[in-house]
């Protein structure tokens, strides 16, 4: 499980002199579920096209279990694409559209019939295997072009954003039935996705990639919870910043309210500042990332709560598990916040009611005001 | 039908139908002298189809074949090369190869044969490597003017056939593991095979009928379908018009015959692709 199976070296890229990618490396280890996960347009696509064999990169290396392949042709990898159109050859059936890794093998025929057989039923579409691909729905057409990829059994699938194209619905469903497929199989899977939910859903480890530059790479709760930049907190989730001025290392005073919190050294973002470096002393100004379902409301205002800060209700979101509020900092900037609550809570706030907001008293992560965004 | 399917019903019955039974009418008569038509019969066709016609029909459908084939071997790769460029150089390479279309046929083929005469470059060029081939007034000089006639006709319809074919398929057969000629073998040539079949009959068809090319560079002594239905409607002989109505239909006859096989063997291949190796296997 943590031997590492692909292993990105500086990959840099650039597409009509434009750069798309600037040095990213990450490690993909054997067996687990890794996503790359970035808006559109930030280089995923490329990456992968890389890692597949289409692209080359203008710099950097490609390992294979420690093995350079950064110039093998695609044929030659032992890994295998879901296409986001899926890709299908529409001359062959299903069966034949399975077994063309296979043949490509160069495998015996009665092997070539078992593992299509195998790969068929892995993905439940045993009964179609004689049906033309053009026939098949795009849920079907999705399954058959998984079964496709794993059926030569690499030791590396990669799916390009393969959920793309299904309603909600399905969508949801593919998540868990691909999950508990790669647990199965216990073969590497590289998904790409501008769907932070979908990636959240299924991914081991997520690495994250904002206009080709990697900002960060680990399990989701850390993603989440320690966002390294101010990119991932607004991506990953909803995020509050609340303007702070750190008074000490682990202490920054509100500067709304005057309190002061507790601030989360594991914070990456703040242990590489230079400004940390230079002097402890040294007052910072900056953010702290508070998440919408941290916090708690409590609409009798009372004044000197610690850890707290009062604001106006602007707009209340019923979302089913949880009602959502938009509310507005007290303060000169009058930032906006959002407040998650369970929805089976009994208190119910109105637009236009003052409220405090108790904050968490576990440690918030920290961004200086320098680090740009 | 709507109305406005009128005038091509018009068109058709009055430039293509009737002509046709014009034509078949004009064909079963015994010579052109006797009209209106007294006593129809098949004589013009036990002619068409008895020595020497019947030799000169076999050797236009060969010739016509093989040349439609090179045709079809030499475009392939160069409309496959183009149609995998970025777009914005797709049509300038597209304009270069069918810049001759523009050009008067008649000054194409001429140009074609001053490289051929005994004197031309392209003789001597061959010449000096040992190639002393007579190049004019040849079945193979015949061969090689067919080639460069039809090469700019099949560009476009050869070119919109791949460029249909989606980049990702073929990327799906490298990424499992087809080596170059397997994605040729497995992908491109099936997924693209009915438009190869219909632009090798776009130029094989009007090949058949030629009777330009023939004429001048086969300096009349290459005998060719097109070439003798010609001489019996225009010739400066002693013109024939039942029997040259004969002989086109003789031509349109095995123009039918081979558009028909080729389409059985194509939708028979395409059901065993389909079925054939595993049918027996799953059910």
């Amino acid at each position: 499980m943590n031997e590492s199976l692909l292993t990105l070296q500086e990959i840099s890229a650039a597409l009509n002199g434009r750069a798309v990618l600037k040095e990213v490396s990450f490690d993909v280890k054997q067996g687990e579920f890794f996503s790359l996960l970035g808006p559109s347009g930030c280089g995923k696509t490329t990456l992968l096209r890389i890692i597949a064999g289409f692209l080359t990169s203008h710099s950097g290396k490609l390992l294979w279990s420690g093995t350079d392949i950064t110039h093998l042709p695609p044929q030659s990898r032992d890994l295998n694409l879901v296409f986001q159109n899926y890709a299908l050859f529409p001359h062959l059936n299903v069966f034949e559209n399975v077994a063309f890794g296979l043949r490509m093998m160069k495998l015996d025929e009665r092997i070539i019939i078992e593992r299509v057989k195998e790969s068929l039923a892995l993905v439940r579409m045993s009964e179609h295997a004689l049906r033309r691909v053009t026939e098949l729905s795009g849920g079907q057409q999705q399954r058959i072009a998984l079964a496709r990829a794993v059926a030569p059994r690499p030791k590396l699938v990669l799916l390009d954003e393969p959920l793309g194209a299904l309603d909600l619905q399905l969508r949801r469903d593919m998540q868990v039935e691909l999950k508990s497929l790669q647990r199965q199989l216990g073969m590497t899977f590289l998904y790409v996705t501008h769907d932070q939910e979908e990636a959240f859903s299924m991914s081991d480890r997520i690495a994250i990639l904002n206009s080709g530059q990697l900002e960060q790479v680990d399990a989701p709760e850390v993603l989440y919870s320690l966002p390294a930049s101010r990119f991932v907190a607004k991506f990953i989730g909803n995020a509050n910043f609340i303007p702070v001025e750190r008074t000490a290392l682990a202490t920054a005073r509100c500067l709304a309210s005057q309190q002061e919190y507790s601030l989360n050294m594991a914070n990456t973002s703040l242990a590489n500042s230079a400004s940390n470096s230079a002097s402890n002393a040294n007052n910072i100004l900056g953010d702290v990332l508070v998440r919408p379902e941290q916090v708690e409301l409590v609409s009798t205002p009372l004044t000197n709560q610690t850890n707290s800060l009062s604001g106006t209700i602007q707009l209340r979101q019923f979302l089913g598990a949880n009602v959502r509020y938009h509310l507005e900092l007290e303060g000169p900037e009058r930032r906006m916040m959002i407040v998650d609550q369970p929805s089976t809570q009994q208190t119910i706030c109105q637009p236009g009611e003052k409220v405090l907001m108790r904050l968490p008293k576990s440690p918030l992560p920290f961004f200086p005001a320098d680090s740009a965004q | 039908m709507k109305w406005w399917g009128l005038p091509a019903k018009v068109w058709m019955t009055c430039f293509i139908l009737l002509p046709f039974v014009w034509l078949v009418v004009l064909s079963l008569q015994t010579s052109y002298t006797a009209s209106p038509p007294t006593k129809l019969d098949f004589h013009q066709f036990n002619r068409a189809l008895t020595h020497p016609y019947r030799g000169i029909i076999r050797d236009s459908l060969l010739m016509s074949f093989a040349a439609a084939l090179a045709v079809l071997m030499i475009s392939v790769p160069v409309t496959w090369l183009i149609s995998r460029l970025p777009r914005a150089k797709r049509n300038l390479w597209l304009a270069f190869f069918t810049i001759p279309l523009g050009l008067n046929f008649v000054v194409r083929i001429y140009a074609w044969f001053v490289l051929l005469r005994p004197e031309g470059l392209l003789t001597v060029f061959l010449g000096r490597f040992g190639f002393a081939i007579p190049l004019v007034s040849s079945q193979f000089g015949v061969f090689l003017g067919l080639v460069y006639g039809y090469l700019p006709v099949i560009f476009l319809p050869l070119y919109s056939v791949f460029e249909r074919l989606e980049n990702s398929h073929i990327e799906a057969a490298q990424d499992l593991g087809a080596s170059s000629w397997q994605r040729w073998r497995d992908v491109i040539i099936p997924e693209t095979q009915s438009g190869l079949l219909a632009s090798f009959l776009f130029v094989f068809v009007p090949m058949l009928g030629e009777y330009l090319i023939p004429r001048m560079i086969g300096g009349g002594l290459v005998a060719t379908l097109g070439t003798q239905i010609e001489s019996q409607f225009l010739g400066s002989g002693r013109p024939n018009w039942p029997f040259g109505a004969a002989l086109s239909i003789c031509l349109l006859l095995s123009a039918a015959c081979i558009l028909v096989i080729c389409f059985k063997i194509l939708s028979r291949s395409t059901a065993e692709r389909q079925t054939g190796w595993s049918i027996s296997h799953i059910v």
